[in-house]
């Protein structure tokens, strides 16, 4: 069997578990629209846990975060910066959000903005803003499927059909079970994100530098610009400090009013979960770092993938063959054909 | 403790936090070395500012949870 065919049932048995648990999810909670919009409000800490980190932490982070840190250094830093700072007001607003959708039977963010100022207007202008502001989050997440299914089967399964392949298998479980299914199979997500973010962003340092300390010593001494913020524009120029900070500001703000956050508050089981949830958040927002530190192990590679999204998964491609303890540098050897393109 | 002093506490850690990531409050901290963990010191200013979201958090979380049970 080719390797690429090897990966092919690796996938397809991880959406098929995906999918196995999303429709499981479903069966305990009520047929009510509570129960599918809110879990019947019986989120645990465990889920709840998952379900704000992999909110926050979706595609973008674990394909873009490398690929900040490889293209553009430590303008990865903003993402950092900001999620803990968004999360942080949820302690005394989530509780507050989810008191009120009780006694009002509210489960989304719109329902309770809405039997606050009762509006027409408002109600249309919410509906518009909240479809418009989702097409290009819902696309990053399809398209991060589709690049992560592309590239590890060796272009055999092109990217329209990875992406349609697995939002179809989202859109099976969340019809058939809600926001249950999102819960548990964030759950399960969520723990093979931090395992496999831990995992690399630990071993490739050292693989390749004996340590993450050698790596940043010669990435000071050859690209020292990539270690300090702002760090570089996607064209490899410096970013200005008004778009850092600007970045970091409105992401946020841009959290703290989130609608599935706010959907998320109405499915947890009590008070003390959302509370607890947020308490252990920045636990969660650190695995930031070994992402970071997947995207730093590449920067000193000449050969690079022409698209930096790519670089956690040229990693992954390439990174598990067994290969000389040799450096990188020589012509030929293994390392630099790590980050050769494809396309 | 009080429970105001504590959100009063927290709600400064967190504006201390915005300026000490973003411009100009990070300018003296913006720097390769020292590298602590080895990270170089920026990346594990940030870090470390995140960690201290979580002792705070915790703290605050102590300090409502025994105001809530007076309250009950």
């Amino acid at each position: 069997m080719a390797r690429w065919q090897l990966i092919t049932v690796i996938i397809a048995l991880y959406l098929a578990i995906t999918l196995g648990i999303g429709l499981r999810a479903g069966r305990k909670t009520s047929k009510s629209v509570t129960g599918y919009v809110a879990g019947d409000r019986s989120f645990g800490l465990l889920v709840m846990y998952f379900i704000f980190g992999a909110t926050m932490f979706s595609a973008f982070a674990f394909l873009g975060g490398p690929g900040w840190a490889y293209s553009r250094g430590a303008a990865a830093f903003y993402i950092l910066s900001y999620g803990i700072l968004g999360m942080a007001p949820w302690y005394w607003v989530g509780p507050r959000a989810a008191r009120v959708g009780r006694r009002y039977g509210f489960v989304t963010q719109a329902q309770l903005l809405v039997g606050r100022f009762p509006s027409k207007p408002l109600t249309a202008l919410m509906a518009i803003l909240t479809v418009l502001a989702f097409i290009p989050y819902i696309t990053l997440q399809m398209k991060g499927a589709g690049i992560v299914i592309e590239a590890v089967t060796d272009g055999h399964i092109p990217l329209w059909l990875g992406a349609g392949l697995a939002y179809g298998i989202v859109i099976l479980y969340v019809l058939s079970s809600g926001v249950a299914a999102v819960g548990w199979t964030n759950t399960f997500q969520g723990i093979v994100m931090l395992v496999i973010a831990w995992t690399l962003g630990i071993y490739l340092p050292m693989r390749l530098y004996g340590g993450v300390g050698s790596m940043f010593q010669e990435i000071a001494a050859q690209r020292p610009e990539l270690l300090t913020s702002p760090g570089l524009t996607a064209t490899g120029e410096g970013w200005t400090w008004g778009g850092y900070t600007t970045a970091i500001l409105v992401s946020a703000i841009g959290v703290s009013m989130w609608p599935h956050l706010f959907m998320k508050a109405f499915a947890a089981k009590d008070d003390d979960t959302i509370r607890r949830t947020v308490v252990l958040f920045p636990t969660f927002q650190l695995f930031l770092i070994p992402v970071f530190l997947i995207g730093f192990a590449g920067v000193l590679f000449p050969e690079s993938p022409g698209e930096p999204d790519f670089i956690l998964i040229r990693f992954h491609v390439n990174g598990g063959r067994p290969a000389s303890r040799r450096r990188f540098g020589g012509s030929g050897g293994r390392y630099p054909t790590l980050y050769g393109t494809r396309r | 403790m009080n429970v105001r002093w504590v959100r009063r506490g927290a709600a400064l850690f967190f504006l201390l936090f915005v300026l000490a990531v973003t411009w100009p409050g990070m300018l003296p901290f913006n720097r390769i070395h020292p590298m602590v963990l080895g990270l170089p010191f920026s990346m594990f200013w940030i870090a470390l500012w995140v960690f201290c979201s979580f002792l705070v958090l915790l703290v605050v979380d102590r300090v409502e949870g025994r105001n809530r049970e007076g309250e009950d």
